[in-house]
C-alpha cells in the first residue's frame, strides 16, 4: 500500500446526540482500485466504528449502498475513489429522504409504493403448474426485460425533483416496475394497476425532467416506462369513449 | 410493517429541498429552460392568432400591426421566441425513440433511427414550409 | 410493549424464506407469518446468484428424474442423502414453473418454451437462466409475489440474535432487535424456519455478500441443532481476484475456457470428459495444482488463471451473459469480448448446515431450516451449479408446509413466557458486548480469523494446519470476550450487529475446522493432502457438530441414505 491518502467528508447525524446532521472528515488511504465502499469500509474497521451505513454484496446489485457523492447520487460499491482523487469526496445520505442515522435513509415510502402499484402477475385465472409454462417469444421478453432489472437501489428518487419537492409521487422505480408487469405478456393487471399508476400522484406528477433515468446504474430508463405509460392510458382513455365496445 | 409506534424515540431527519434546486446542475438548469420555452411558443401562437384575427378587421389594421411588428421590442420577443422554439421542438423529437416503439411485423425499430426519422421529418416538412412561405 | 405473535416467523427474507413465506400463507388461509430480516429482502444474498436453476423441465432434451438426481448424487461424492434427492428432482420442476407463472422472467427460446443450458456436472442441458442474473430476477419475482399477501408482516431491519426454546425445548419464537431503534423483542411463534444462509464471510475472499456470516447456523447451534457436513466448503473455480466478485459458472456453460499462462486448456489433464463444466471441486483443485506447478499468472491479489470468452462473439456473450462483461468492465477493467478475464478459485457455498430431515425439520421441535442454511442434504461434499437455486424454492416450499403443519398442531406460546428471555437476552448483549471494556477491535479478531481458515481449511487441508486453526479460532472466541463495540448509541448501531455477526462467525468457523480435522478423507470438496483418497467404508457418513460452550464442538456422525446409486469412482 503506498502512502497516499484521500480526504472523505461523511455526513453524520446522531439522533440521540444532535437535532441536525454534522460532518466529518476521515484520511483514508488511496488505492487505485478502491471503491468508494471500500473507503467507508476503512473508516468502519479501523477508525471509526461509529459510522452507519448499508452495504451487502458490493457488486451492484444488491441495491443497498445507494449514497450522495459530490452530490449525484451513486453506489458507492461502483464508484472508483481514482475518478475524484486527489480531490475531497463528499459522501452524504440519499436525497430526498429522511435521515434515520449518519448515511442510512428512511426507505418506508419506497417499499410501500412498491406495494401500491401491485408489481406482480394478475391473471383472471392461473394455469395449474402441470400444463407448464406460459409460452413467452423472446420477443415478448424483451418487450419488458430491460424494465425488470431494477435494484430498487432508490437514485432515481435522489435524483427526482418532484420527489423531493412532493413526496407524494409514487416515483420512477414504482412506476417503472408497474409498466414492466403491463407490459410482460403473461399480465392481465393493467386495469388495476392503472388505477394507482395513472393516478394525480403516479404518472401525471412526471414533468419528464428524466433525470432518473441519467442515473439509474442499471439503464431501466425509468423515465420511458413513464412516459409510455402517459401515451397508453391516454390512448386507452379515448378508446373508451370513442369504442367504448373495446377489450381492456 | 407492524411494528410498535412508541419505540421510535427520535424522529429522522427530514432535509429540505432547496427552492433554487434547479441550479445545482446543467441538467436541471436546461430542463427549467425547457419549460420555460412553452412560455415564449404559447406566446409566439397568441400573437400569430390575433395578426389572423385582425385579417376581419380590414387591409389597414392589418397593415398598422405588421408595421408594429418590426419594431426592436417584437423582433426581440421573436429572436428569443425562435431559439426557445426550436430548443423546445429539438428536446421533443430526441425523446420520441425512446417512448414509442415501432414495429413493423417482427422487426422494431431501433430508437436511435426512430428519432433521428423524427428530426429528419422535421427539416423536411420546414423546409416545405419555408419554400412555400419564403418564396 | 406491543408486540405481535405469528404461527410462524421465518428468519431470513431471501429466495428460501420468501418462498416458504409464501408456502406458508397459501397452504392454510389462517396462518399468520411474520418474516424477519436483518436487511430488505431484495438486498438479500440471493440477488447476487447467476448461473441458473436446474430441474427437468424440457421433455425434449433426453432427461429424466433419475439421471438429474443421479449427477447430483455423483456431484455430492456420494455423500447426498438419496432419498432427499430423489424428492428434490421431483418437485424441482413443479416449482421452477410455479416462479414462473409468479412472473420470473425465464430466457426463452424461438418456441415460447422456457431455454435450458448446459452446467457444470450436469449430464444434459437442464439449467433454466433468466440471462445471467437468475438469483437477481428469482429473488425479485418472489419478492414481488409475497406482496399480495398482507398475511406475510415483515419485520425489515431486524437483526434476530437468539432463537428462543419453551420449557420442553421446543421452538417458541425469536429474539430480535429492530435495529431502527435499537430495541430487543421478542417474537413468538409456534414454529421457526431458519433461512439465513450461508457463511462464506468466515474466509477472506469470497463471493459472497457482507452479510453471510451464518446468524441462523450459529442460531441453531447453541440451541443445541446440529450442524451437519461443515467441513465441506465449496470453492468457485472463478471469481475475480481481489474482490471475489462471482463470474458465472454459465460463461464455461456457454463455451468459455480456462488457460493457464502457457495458453493451455489444463483441464484436459484432469478432467477429459467434462473440461471447463467439470463439477466444481475439481476444477478449484485443478487449480491448485497447475499453480503446483508453476502455469498460473501473478498478480497484485494473488496467482489466477485466464477465462478466455473472446471465441463467443460480442453477440453471444450480450445475449448470455451480459451481467459477466458488465462486472469485468466495472471493477479488472477488461471486456471479455476481446480479453481474457483473470479469475481464481474462491470460497462461494456451504454445502453443510443446520442438519434437517427431508421436510426441513431439524431435530428441534417447531424449527425447520431451508436453503444455504439448511443440510438435508442433497448436495452432500459437493454441489453441483444450479442447484442451490431450485433448492431454495424445493425446500423453501416444504419446510414452509410443514411447518404449517406443526403449527396447526401446537399452541401459541403466551408472551408472558418469552418476557423473561427477553430481558435476559438484552443483558447478555450488554454484559458481553457493550459493557465488557472490550480493547479488540472487531476488523481485528475477524482478519485474524480470515488468516487461519485460508490457511488451515482452504482447498488443500492437513492435519497439522487444521489443528492449528481449531488452536487459533479458541484463542479467537476467548479474544472475542474481550470486543470493543465503540458505538453505543441505540438507533441504527451498525457496530453492535458486526460484532454480533463476529460472533456468529466464529461459530461457524469452529464447525467447518473441527469437523474437517476429523474427516481423515478426501470427499467432494474436502481435500485433505494427508489422507488423498475417498474412503467410504469409514466416511460415508455426514458429520454433526454439536457445540460445546468452551471448547472445542462435539462431533458425531450420521449414515448417508442410500437408495438406488451405490458409491462408486467419481470420473469425469
Amino acid at each position: 500500500m503506498s502512502d497516499k491518502t484521500i480526504k472523505i467528508r461523511v455526513t453524520r447525524f446522531r439522533p440521540e446526540e444532535e437535532d441536525e446532521p454534522t460532518e466529518q472528515v476521515y484520511d483514508v488511504p488511496y488505492q487505485d482500485d478502491w471503491v468508494v465502499l471500500d473507503a467507508l469500509n476503512y473508516i468502519k474497521d479501523q477508525v471509526d466504528g461509529t459510522l452507519s451505513y448499508r452495504w451487502s454484496c458490493r457488486m451492484g446489485v444488491c441495491g443497498s449502498c445507494g449514497m450522495m457523492i459530490n452530490g449525484a447520487p451513486k453506489l458507492t460499491c461502483a464508484t472508483f475513489l481514482k475518478d475524484y482523487y486527489p480531490k475531497e469526496i463528499v459522501i452524504q445520505p440519499l436525497a430526498n429522504f429522511p435521515i434515520i442515522r449518519d448515511l442510512v435513509v428512511d426507505v418506508d415510502d419506497f417499499m410501500a409504493k412498491l406495494k401500491a402499484v401491485k408489481p406482480w402477475i394478475i391473471r383472471e385465472e392461473q394455469k395449474p403448474v402441470e400444463e407448464g409454462e406460459y409460452l413467452q417469444s423472446p420477443q415478448e421478453l424483451k418487450d419488458y426485460k430491460q424494465f425488470s432489472q431494477c435494484i430498487n437501489c432508490l437514485l432515481c428518487y435522489s435524483a427526482c425533483p418532484v420527489y423531493g419537492l412532493e413526496d407524494v409521487f409514487i416515483g420512477p422505480a414504482a412506476l417503472a416496475l408497474a409498466h414492466r408487469y403491463n407490459m410482460d405478456s403473461r399480465d392481465e393487471g393493467y386495469a388495476q394497476r392503472t388505477v394507482i399508476a395513472a393516478s394525480s400522484e403516479g404518472i401525471w406528477e412526471c414533468t419528464f425532467i428524466g433525470e432518473c433515468s441519467v442515473v439509474c446504474p442499471k439503464h431501466v430508463d425509468p423515465a420511458a416506462a413513464i412516459q409510455r405509460t402517459k401515451v397508453e392510458t391516454t390512448n386507452n382513455w379515448y378508446k373508451s369513449f370513442l369504442m367504448p365496445w373495446g377489450d381492456k | 410493517m407492524n411494528q410498535p409506534h412508541n419505540e421510535y424515540q427520535y424522529d429522522t431527519y427530514k432535509p429540505k429541498m432547496s427552492p433554487t434546486w434547479w441550479l445545482k446542475s446543467r441538467r436541471y438548469f436546461m430542463f427549467m429552460m425547457r419549460e420555460l420555452s412553452s412560455v415564449f411558443v404559447a406566446g409566439f401562437v397568441l400573437l400569430l392568432l390575433y395578426q389572423i384575427f385582425l385579417l376581419t378587421k380590414g387591409p389597414e389594421v392589418y397593415a398598422s400591426f405588421q408595421r408594429s411588428l418590426m419594431t426592436p421590442k417584437f423582433i426581440a420577443f421573436y429572436s428569443v421566441a425562435f431559439v426557445f422554439s426550436v430548443y423546445h421542438t429539438f428536446t421533443w423529437l430526441g425523446v420520441v425513440g425512446r417512448i414509442q416503439i415501432v414495429r413493423i411485423g417482427s422487426y422494431t425499430m431501433p430508437p436511435k433511427i426512430m428519432t433521428a426519422s423524427t428530426f429528419v421529418g422535421f427539416f423536411f416538412v420546414s423546409a416545405v414550409i419555408g419554400y412555400i412561405f419564403l418564396r | 410493549m406491543n408486540v405481535p405473535e405469528h404461527d410462524i416467523v421465518i428468519v431470513g427474507g431471501g429466495g428460501a424464506g420468501l418462498r416458504a413465506a409464501i408456502a406458508a400463507v397459501q397452504a392454510d388461509e389462517n396462518i399468520s407469518v411474520g418474516l424477519v430480516s436483518k436487511v430488505y429482502p431484495m438486498r438479500s444474498h440471493t440477488v447476487s446468484a447467476e448461473g441458473g436453476a436446474a430441474g427437468v423441465v424440457r421433455d425434449d432434451k433426453d432427461d429424466s428424474l433419475d439421471l438429474h438426481a443421479f449427477d447430483t448424487i455423483k456431484g455430492s461424492d456420494f455423500l447426498a442423502d438419496q432419498d432427499v434427492v430423489e424428492a428434490f428432482v421431483k418437485e424441482a420442476r413443479d416449482e421452477l414453473i410455479q416462479l414462473e407463472h409468479w412472473g420470473c422472467p425465464w430466457s426463452r427460446d424461438e418456441d415460447g418454451r422456457i431455454s435450458v443450458r448446459a452446467f457444470g456436472g450436469m449430464s444434459t442441458e437442464r439449467t433454466l437462466y433468466a440471462a445471467d442474473k437468475t438469483g437477481f430476477h428469482m429473488l425479485h419475482a418472489l419478492f414481488q409475489t409475497s406482496l399480495q399477501f398482507d398475511r406475510i408482516k415483515r419485520y425489515d431491519e431486524w437483526y434476530v440474535t437468539k432463537l428462543l426454546l419453551d420449557d420442553n425445548g421446543a421452538a417458541c419464537g425469536v429474539a430480535a432487535i429492530n435495529v431502527r431503534s435499537g430495541v430487543l423483542h421478542a417474537i413468538p411463534a409456534k414454529a421457526v424456519i431458519v433461512c439465513t444462509g450461508g457463511g462464506g464471510r468466515i474466509f477472506p475472499f469470497t463471493t459472497n455478500a457482507a452479510i453471510k456470516t451464518g446468524d441462523g447456523m450459529s442460531m441453531a447451534y447453541r440451541a443445541g441443532c446440529p450442524l451437519k457436513d461443515m467441513e465441506f466448503v465449496q470453492y468457485h473455480p472463478t471469481g475475480l481476484p481481489g474482490t471475489g466478485i462471482l463470474m458465472t459458472e454459465a460463461s464455461r456453460g456457454e463455451g468459455g475456457y480456462l488457460i493457464n499462462n502457457k495458453g493451455d486448456r489444463y483441464l484436459s489433464e484432469y478432467l477429459p470428459g467434462k473440461m471447463e463444466l467439470g463439477p466444481r471441486d475439481m476444477v478449484s483443485r485443478a487449480f491448485v495444482h497447475e499453480e503446483k506447478a508453476g502455469n498460473v499468472f501473478e498478480g497484485p491479489y494473488g496467482t489466477y488463471v485466464h477465462l478466455d470468452l473472446r471465441h463467443l462473439g460480442e453477440n453471444k456473450i450480450d445475449e448470455k451473459i451480459p451481467f459477466v462483461r458488465e462486472l469485468t468492465k466495472n471493477y479488472v477493467g477488461i471486456d471479455p469480448v476481446y480479453e481474457p478475464v483473470p479469475v481464481r478459485p474462491v470460497v462461494h457455498y456451504m454445502m453443510g448446515g443446520i442438519h434437517t430431515d427431508i421436510n426441513g425439520a431439524t431435530p428441534i421441535p417447531g424449527l425447520y431450516s431451508a436453503g444455504e442454511t439448511a443440510c438435508a442434504t442433497i448436495n452432500g461434499a459437493n454441489r453441483l451449479g444450479s442447484n442451490s437455486l431450485s433448492e431454495l424454492l424445493v425446500f423453501g416450499a416444504r419446510s414452509g408446509h410443514h411447518a404449517v403443519q406443526y403449527a396447526n398442531e401446537t399452541k401459541m406460546p403466551p408472551y408472558s413466557s418469552l418476557e423473561h428471555m427477553v430481558v435476559d437476552e438484552e443483558q447478555r448483549i450488554e454484559n458481553q458486548l457493550l459493557k465488557n471494556n472490550g480493547t479488540e477491535r472487531i476488523a481485528d479478531i475477524r482478519s485474524d480469523l480470515h488468516k487461519t481458515m485460508d490457511q488451515g481449511a482452504g482447498i488443500y487441508r492437513e492435519e497439522e494446519s487444521l489443528k492449528a486453526t481449531c488452536a487459533e479460532i479458541l484463542k479467537l472466541k476467548g479474544r472475542y470476550k474481550r470486543v470493543k463495540v465503540e458505538d453505543t448509541s441505540s438507533v441504527f448501531n451498525t457496530d453492535l450487529t458486526a460484532a454480533l455477526e463476529l460472533g456468529s462467525l466464529l461459530d461457524v468457523a469452529e464447525t467447518v475446522a473441527n469437523s474437517a480435522l476429523l474427516r481423515k478423507e478426501s470427499r467432494g470438496s474436502h481435500s485433505r493432502s494427508d489422507y488423498e483418497e475417498r474412503d467410504d467404508k469409514n466416511f460415508l457418513k455426514h458429520s454433526l457438530a454439536y457445540h460445546n460452550e468452551g471448547g472445542d464442538p462435539r462431533i458425531d456422525y450420521l449414515d448417508v441414505v442410500i437408495t438406488k446409486w451405490e458409491p462408486n469412482e467419481r470420473k469425469y
